[in-house]
């Protein structure tokens, strides 16, 4: 008897574990709805983790100030992704199993992304990688949205804007043999050739090295005009630290991609090198974000007035990754108000059309005004953190590119501004990017 | 020219991997422990410097000291509340390698709580470079290697100068015999962890001051290419591992001349050249059985 109570439990056990893992996860309840953050917490890229966190508990402001949608409240919960691919995946499983009313992702990173991704599309939930990966370029998946560039387009953008606008035709280059600043250089070589510019020197960089004094020296005996560079935060505090001791004390000028616009590579850098030169020598490629405009004065209040405790929240005012992510989940919430629907398969196909606007679309700055437009029967354009993003039919970003430095106003060096070079939609057509 | 300036970077390079790599092997000569946390205790001593130097406001070279003692701390404590009484229960030394792992992992998650994922950086004047001998070292980088030439001096001299350098070369030898002949081991064993520790935060500081900027994850990252000189120099030898330091400090640098990619390939396949032709590592157990005065 007992026997056959034990084994009746059992089987009823596993039903309930079997019917949670074949429920879907678009399926909404009545409760808040969870916005996940799922970004690496732990391991060498934790600091994405509290980036994560802090730009979704800034839309979760900016939603539910405008009443939510559809009567929901919008809430954030962390996923550890780790960083390492084979723990990426069971950590999304359980995230895809076990929270009630997921209703959209700001991840995975690109180190997670391969192994991750066809899961999240599988399950159909939206999500918004901050992740470059060109191997996404053309994906077809209505799940995925991308309003960051990919790095295919960004190498082409930084040769164009180290030939065209800084005129620099002599360069170094200096890339981490990681598979995030990888991906960046083919295309950077490509265009940088068929714009008539040609390599001093082509330094590949192994991260977390006690020393790169004789790379720096190998290029400096190169006479570059300047070196163009990605590196996580680590390997270029190290590098330029060595650069500027093996230099006289001054950096090379120097060209590198959105990953320094990233607060913990600004930081960890300038505390190496000093604000001076950083502010001087260094300029970052990166999509178009401004730091002005509406759209950027209603991030700012999110940002001062969301109420979890976030530290260092003001590290995150000129930061173009917190943006776009704040920027895309804001969008999920009015798409599905355009769409009238919690059921991703349905609003997943208005996110694009709320960031690209469809003709006669007003454009919109905050949630409540889009609320309020949609609620009025109008469709809408969002230009919020970030400004206007475009995305092509793959759902990868086609923003044009600006150089961008540090000012050194407001928060440290932490404040960018343009340096004036602006790498078109045009221009990046013409150099072969997307 | 650029051989020299080679030669000049490997020589920082190994000065800072031969405080790792002896207080690593140290400790396992010692206690047979093949310890997976060092990487962490190395970052333990970086954040106790960085206590010591910016928010103290005390000098650099006061936090390296501090670095040290932290490390030393932190290990004769692991020792004391952890290898100790696993080691007692009859845990095996090849179980104790997976509890040192989970010991790295919760000190660099509880750093990690209360530091922070950022960045951080000493308060360090920015010193002028010394043109020597074809080779560019700035004085701070002089001062790593001196700090490093001064703490091996210090433990050559302690092996081999000290009643307690001989009760800790009997020790390794033979702990059963030296336990029998009136040596307290159980003592001698918890100097050689501090010892070890003391190395380590040493290492971890100056790693971190020749890297610019550490995170919690920093002594960890450092750990695999320490635990190559330990054991390229034969583990448990301390002078080994002075000389597997040297050459894979070495090494490393000099194939950054060909590629960068090409400096941890060189250091491994040296490394693994070594132990196909002399699998106990550089310094053979006869001569080291000698040089550790196990008689």
């Amino acid at each position: 008897m007992r026997t056959r109570r034990l084994l009746a439990g059992a089987v009823a056990l596993l039903a309930v574990v079997i019917a949670g893992c074949g429920s879907s996860s678009s399926e909404i309840g009545s409760g808040a709805l969870v916005m996940a953050s799922y970004q690496p917490y732990t391991g060498p890229d934790a600091a994405y983790g509290p980036e994560g966190t802090a730009l979704c508990s800034f839309a979760a402001y900016e939603i539910n100030s405008g009443g939510g949608v559809m009567g929901h409240k919008f809430q954030c919960e962390a996923f550890d992704s780790t960083g390492d691919p084979a723990d990426a995946l069971p950590v999304a499983n359980r995230m895809l199993a076990n929270t009630t009313n997921l209703i959209m992702v700001y991840g995975p990173t690109q180190s997670a992304q391969r192994a991750v991704e066809p899961v999240l599309n599988q399950e159909k939930i939206v999500h918004f990688p901050d992740s470059g990966d060109p191997a996404y370029d053309h994906q077809t998946s209505p799940y995925f949205i991308r309003n960051g560039p990919s790095d295919s387009l960004a190498g082409t953008a930084i040769a164009a804007y180290t030939a065209n606008h800084a005129g620099y035709k002599h360069v170094a280059i200096a890339f981490t043999n990681e598979e995030a600043a990888q991906t960046v250089v083919p295309a950077l070589k490509e265009t940088f050739a068929k714009l008539g510019g040609t390599f001093t020197s082509e330094q590949t960089l192994a991260p977390g090295q006690t020393s790169y004094r004789t790379e720096i020296s190998h290029i400096l005996a190169s006479h570059p005009e300047a070196i163009v560079t990605e590196m996580d935060p680590q390997t270029a505090a190290t590098f330029f630290s060595e650069e500027l001791e093996l230099n006289g004390g001054e950096l090379l000028p120097t060209i590198t991609t959105s990953a320094a616009l990233d607060s913990n590579w600004v930081g960890g850098v300038a505390k190496a090198i000093g604000p001076e030169q950083f502010m001087q020598k260094i300029v970052a490629v990166a999509s178009n974000t401004p730091t002005e405009g509406p759209g950027y004065e209603e991030y700012l209040q999110a940002l001062k007035k969301a109420p979890n405790n976030i530290p260092e929240r003001e590290n995150y005012a000129a930061d173009p990754y917190a943006q776009l992510g704040y920027d895309g989940l804001v969008c999920g919430a009015l798409a599905m108000l355009e769409a009238n629907s919690l059921e991703s398969e349905k609003w997943a196909p208005y996110v694009p059309k709320v960031i690209n606007g469809e003709k006669g679309a007003i454009v919109v700055h905050t949630f409540p005004e889009g609320k309020k437009a949609i609620e009025a029967g109008k469709t809408v354009r969002w230009s919020g953190a970030a400004g206007l993003v475009t995305l092509n039919k793959y759902n990868n970003s086609s923003t044009p590119f600006t150089g961008y430095k540090w000012n050194g106003k407001g928060n440290g060096v932490a404040s960018l501004e343009p340096t004036g070079g602006e790498v078109s939609s045009k221009e990046l057509e013409e150099a072969g990017g997307a | 020219m650029e051989l020299n300036l080679a030669l000049g970077f490997g020589l920082v390079t190994a000065s800072i991997l031969a405080l790792g790599a002896v207080g690593f092997t140290l400790q396992f000569g010692i206690t047979n422990i093949f310890n997976l946390s060092f990487g962490q205790v190395m970052t333990v001593g970086m954040f106790a410097a960085y206590l010591i130097n910016v928010q103290g406001g005390q000098s650099l070279w006061v936090g390296v000291l501090g670095g040290a003692l932290a490390g030393a701390v932190v290990s004769g404590f692991l020792n004391k509340t952890v290898f100790m009484p696993f080691l007692r229960r009859g845990v095996s030394l090849d179980g104790i390698i997976i509890v040192s792992l989970a010991v790295g992992l919760v000190l660099e998650n509880v750093m990690l709580a209360f530091a922070g994922p950022s960045f951080k950086a000493y308060n360090q004047p920015r010193t002028h470079s010394i043109h020597v001998l074809g080779m560019i070292l700035t004085v701070q980088q002089l001062l790593i290697i001196g700090i490093s030439v001064a703490a091996l001096v210090g433990l050559h001299l302690l092996l081999r100068q000290t009643r307690l350098g001989k009760a800790m070369r009997a020790t390794a030898a033979n702990a059963g015999l030296a336990r029998t002949s009136g040596i307290a081991t159980d003592r001698v064993t918890m100097i050689a962890w501090c010892l070890s520790g003391a190395l380590c935060g040493a290492a971890g500081v100056t790693f971190a001051l020749n890297l610019a900027t550490f995170d919690t994850t920093t002594g960890s990252s450092l750990l695999l290419v320490v635990i190559a000189a330990a054991v390229f120099g034969g583990v448990g030898q301390p002078y080994g591992a002075m000389l597997g330091a040297l050459v894979i400090g070495l090494a490393t640098e000099f194939a950054a001349l060909v590629s960068p990619n090409l400096k941890e390939v060189i250091a491994f396949a040296i490394l693994v050249v070594m132990l196909l032709v002399r699998p106990d590592g550089l310094i053979p157990s006869a001569a080291t059985k000698e040089t550790m005065g196990a008689r």
